[in-house]
Formats: C-alpha cells, structure tokens, sequence
C-alpha cells in the first residue's frame, strides 16, 4: 500500500472501498519481507511508525480493534466463546477487569447482550462451530470492543454473511459507533454498503487512494475515473441495459504496476500524460482526487 | 435462443438427509429440500434465492445428478432424471454442468487450463487427443482467454480469469443447462460485470438455459428471466423477475428486498428487515416455516402450512398475501 493517509474524527465512519486495499498496515500484522513504511501514520496523535514497539503494541488489539471477514476462521475451534472472551478482557480489560476472573465474567456477559446474542450465558460455553455465521461475527465484535477502542478496523465483515444477517450486522456496527463514541474503518467491496453506512470513503486501486471525499457527494458526482467506472459496473445503474458497463482488463499485479498512472491502461479517457506521469493526490483532506484530468 | 419449450421441470422434488444427533442418541431426519416444483424453458435463467440453509445447494446437487432425490420428479427434456438407470443418467449428466462460487478452490492447482478444460471430454471418451485440443482452444476463445493460457497454471490468473476458465470448462461438453452457483459472489464490482456480462453473451449464442443460485438481488435483477424464493426448503415464491421486483408477495421476499443494501437509500431502515437468523433446517417448525420470523404471522400461520396459490404472475405460499 502506498500513501493512504486521512486524518478523521471520532465517531465517523469511513469506508476503504475498491481493489486490493489493505488495512493490515495499521495493526503491524504485515508478514515478514513485507514493512510498513510511511512519513506518518498517526493514531490519537501517536506516530505508529516512528513509536517504540511495545508503545505500539499497546495501542493495537486495545485502542485499534479489528473484526475480519470470516468470523469462523477468526475464532479459535478449540476454545470456547467464553474463554475467548475472558482472554481478550485479560489482555485489554480495565485495571479492575484484568485483576478479577468474575469481574471479567461479568463484562463477558454484559459485551453478549451488548451485540444483541440471545441467551448469553448459555453461549459462554459454545464452541465456535456451535454458532452461525452472524453469531461468529457478534461474538467477534465483542471481543473487539472488548478493550474499549477508539477505533475499529471491520474488513469485509460481512461479506460472508446473507443479506438479512448483514443487514442486522451492520445495524450493529453502527449502533455500537454511536453508543461507543468509536470510530469505524469499514473495509468492503460493496459500494451499497458504503452508501448506507459511512460518512467518507476512500476509493483505492492497486494500493494508492484514488480519490477520497463524503458519501453522497462522491457517489452523486465522481470525480476519478476509477470511482465513475465502479460505480457504472453495478447492476443497480443498468437498469433495462442487455450488458452491463464494465472496466476492461485486470488490476495490475505488484511487479507489474504502470509507470505512469496505475489506471492508465484500463482507464476509456487516458492520454499520452496518464502513461508517461504518475498523477498526485490532489485537494484538501475533504474532498481527493489523484487524475491528471478529473470528471 | 427457442421460445419457451421447457428444458428442466421439477415436481414436488424431496431431499431428505438422515443425520446423526450424536453418538447413541439415534438419527432424525433433515428436510432440506420439501417440495419443490418449477419450470425452466430454453435459453432463459432461473434464479434461486434464499439465505444459507433454504436448500438452494441441495438443488443444484439434485439437477446436476450428483445426487438422487428422496421423491418426486426431475425432468430434463422430459426424460425423467430421477429414476433414470445407469445409461441413461450418462447420457444426461453431460447436458447439464456447473459452475461453482469459488474459482480458487473449483480449479485443481496442479492442472494446466488445458487439461482442466480437456478433463471433461476424456471422461466421456470424446474425440482424439488432438480434437480436444482444437475444442479447448475454441472454447476458450470464446470465454476471452488467449491461445497462451493453454499451458499456464490457475495460480497464474486473477480471480475474474479464473472464472472464466470454470466457465469454459462447464461448456467443454456442450451442455443444455449450466447449474451456476453464486458465480460472482467471490469477485470484485468490476470483475463481476465483466463475468455477468459474458454468461449472458454465452447464453445469446449457445442457447443455454442456467439455473443461476445468488443471493445478490441486484445481480439476479439483472441476469435472470424467473425467481424462485426459498426458505428452509420450499419455495415460498415464485415468477416472472419483472413482476416479483416490482411487487414481492411473500413477507420473506419482502424481507430479502429491504435488506439488500441499495446506492440510492442513503440509511438503513432497520426496521423492514427480518429479524433473527434462519433457523436451522434441524429444527421443525409447525405451519408456516417462517413464521418465527414474520412481521405479519397470525394464529393460523402457526397451524395450517400454507399451500402455493397463484396471485398474477405469480405463485406465492402464504396466507396472508392475497390480502
């Protein structure tokens, strides 16, 4: 990932939207050859880069909680909900929380009712693969929220879920955002979900931000390419068309990435510029775009 | 494309599963597939939709004979799939092939595209080693991969061009029907245009009818010419695309739409969607199965299962949708 920085207030909810984006990053769980390089990447006023490790270990799993697009696989098989729960509350409880087991239990039961799990004290001893798909991914959001954070990172949570329980997953989510005064980086493919839950997007393609701005605005009027052409490719904006609009060809891969613009061979209005000079980030932190010739 | 001559039809279809309940507390059984019936003619595309654990895959494993169904009747071009003996099931079984949601793991990584594609016809004894060859080649070009793909590796593609080459392998045989299942859902916006597009390409020039399982409702308002609504094994609903978007009979229906996320609603209106979870297809629930769930079940959705009634265009099993 290259230069994805924004700096955004509590409460808010911004959606990285688009191919290949990487949240991963933020939380140091980048594998080894892979490192996070960055001239700043701030949390609460905190430089994650240039901070000693264990100042950042501290911050990540407590004050920067993350929920993954699988919550089966998330969950550990041989543990059950409560034992998770409980270890995550050892790990990033308050003071009184982590120096008492029924302290924890209680916060346990009380994080279950917090994400709508009927029968709480029953789900305490269910293993993981005693629960749904939704109920995996609550369970999940508990024990994220467990460590009271200031921000939470969900990739794709629910996109290995049916409409109906994505619907309340999300309702959750952004229920919680509002109770819990926390942040939300929503990370997903699907520009309706955007759409109905977040305040800001970032639009990113090949590991750069495209272009950035508020929800209805940027989806009313597009100002990348990129953004336009995504949004042109969704059934919804083909009503009573035989085919649908697409973008031709493939996202480039790591070492095949374009000089100039990384759009540039898929984008219908590129010219000679776009293949000779890589575009900038150009705007305020509002409203973004990174094209040599904006919509 | 032929005009409406039907190509599959199904009649009261079961699929019963025996399950353990655990170690020396017996069996019981899972209904997963109720009685299922539904038409699909020619060249068009079914849709099914329901939410995991309505049976949407227990019936593509009934039409594409992977599987024999408990009761009822599976016709392909009027021969019975059902009951079919050995000869005639090999014959059937190369007209209708599948396409599967996930082409990172329908696709075996040792295998070149070409022996993948030519994989098909060995099975079925077809043609010389270089008649294949000249066939995978055809085929390929026409899901738009190049000659030079022949001897790569899946690993070696994109999602989107992996797909294309599940596409191209369920049309190795050249079949009637192609069994679709979520073929989308693992792709990006942007990649899943470019393979809509080219099933509905495919189906203009081969004639080829899909039975197309999604649970994306924008993509199935796309691509398909019927719906078919499931829950917990039976159709709840079923008709024409164009009649079920504008006006969804069945509570569930009604349910699946408003919770489908939407560019144009700028917030959720939480209150529209169905409540709770599916309830698991072990669990039996008198009358109306979804009644634990429904905004609108009365005293009598509790005891009477409702019967499939026709309203318009539409098929619908609920007491309550004619109101």
């Amino acid at each position: 990932m290259s230069a994805a920085g924004s700096a955004h207030g509590i409460r808010s909810a911004v959606a990285l939207a688009g191919a290949t984006a990487h949240p991963d990053a933020l939380l140091e769980l980048v594998d080894y050859p892979g490192r996070v390089r960055a001239r700043r990447m701030a949390f609460a006023g905190r430089d994650l880069v240039s901070c000693p490790a264990d100042e950042r270990r501290a911050i990540a799993g407590r004050d920067i909680a993350m929920i993954f697009q699988d919550p089966l696989a998330s969950l550990d098989p041989c543990y059950t909900v409560g034992y998770q729960l409980d270890e995550a509350l050892r790990l990033h409880g308050n003071e009184r929380e982590r120096g008492s087991a029924s302290a924890r239990r209680d916060r346990a039961l009380e994080l279950l009712r917090h994400v709508e799990i009927a029968d709480p004290l029953a789900r305490l001893r269910a293993f993981p693969h005693q629960l749904s798909g939704g109920m995996a991914q609550r369970v999940m959001i508990a024990m994220a929220i467990a460590g009271r954070p200031q921000l939470l990172i969900a990739d794709e949570p629910t996109t290995a879920l049916d409409v109906t329980v994505q619907a309340q997953v999300l309702a959750l989510l952004m229920r919680l955002r509002q109770e819990l005064r926390m942040a939300v980086l929503l990370i997903t493919h699907d520009l309706a979900v955007v759409a109905e839950t977040a305040d800001r997007v970032v639009v990113m393609y090949a590991g750069q931000v495209m272009e950035t701005g508020p929800v209805p605005s940027l989806f009313d009027a597009p100002r990348h390419p990129y953004t336009r052409a995504l949004l042109d490719a969704l059934p919804e904006h083909n009503f009573g068309r035989a085919r649908l609009r697409t973008i031709p060809g493939v996202v480039p891969g790591a070492f095949d990435r374009p000089s100039g613009c990384l759009l540039s061979p898929r984008c219908e209005f590129a010219v000679e510029r776009c293949v000779s000079e890589r575009p900038e980030l150009t705007g305020d932190t509002a409203r973004a775009v990174r094209c040599h010739f904006p919509l | 494309m032929t005009a409406d001559s039907t190509l599959l039809e199904a009649r009261d279809l079961v699929r019963h599963y025996r399950v353990s309940k655990g170690f020396l507390r017996g069996t019981m059984l899972v209904r997963a597939l109720d009685g299922v019936s539904f038409d699909l003619a020619q060249g068009r595309t079914l849709a099914v939709v329901g939410e995991s654990g309505c049976g949407k895959s227990t019936l593509a494993r009934q039409v594409t004979m992977i599987e024999t169904p408990t009761a009822g009747a599976l016709l392909l071009d009027g021969q019975d799939v059902a009951h079919a003996d050995r000869a005639l099931r090999g014959r059937l079984r190369p007209q209708v092939q599948m396409v599967f949601q996930n082409p990172f793991a329908s696709l075996n990584p040792r295998r070149t595209v070409g022996a993948l594609l030519e994989e098909p016809l060995e099975i079925h004894r077809r043609g010389t080693r270089g008649e294949r060859r000249e066939r995978a080649l055809a085929i390929m070009h026409k899901v738009g991969l190049r000659r030079e793909h022949y001897g790569r590796y899946p690993h070696m593609f994109s999602g989107g061009q992996r797909q294309r080459i599940a596409v191209a392998r369920a049309l190795m045989l050249d079949p009637r029907l192609v069994v679709a299942d979520e073929p989308t859902s693992a792709l990006d916006v942007s990649i899943q245009a470019q393979v809509l597009n080219l099933l509905l390409d495919l189906q203009q020039e081969l004639g080829i009818a899909y039975l197309f399982i999604a649970h994306n409702l924008q993509v199935v308002r796309h691509i398909a010419d019927a719906v078919l609504v499931m829950y917990l094994g039976k159709a709840v609903e079923q008709g024409p695309k164009d009649a079920i978007f504008a006006r969804p009979l069945h509570p569930y229906t009604q349910a699946l739409f408003a919770s489908t996320p939407s560019l144009g609603r700028a917030r959720r209106a939480a209150a529209a969607t169905a409540p709770s979870e599916p309830p698991s297809p072990l669990d039996t629930i008198s009358g109306c199965a979804f009644r634990t769930r429904c905004p609108r079940a009365i005293a009598r959705c509790a005891i009477e299962v409702p019967v499939p009634a026709t309203i318009g265009s539409i098929t619908v099993a609920c007491h309550r949708a004619g109101e």
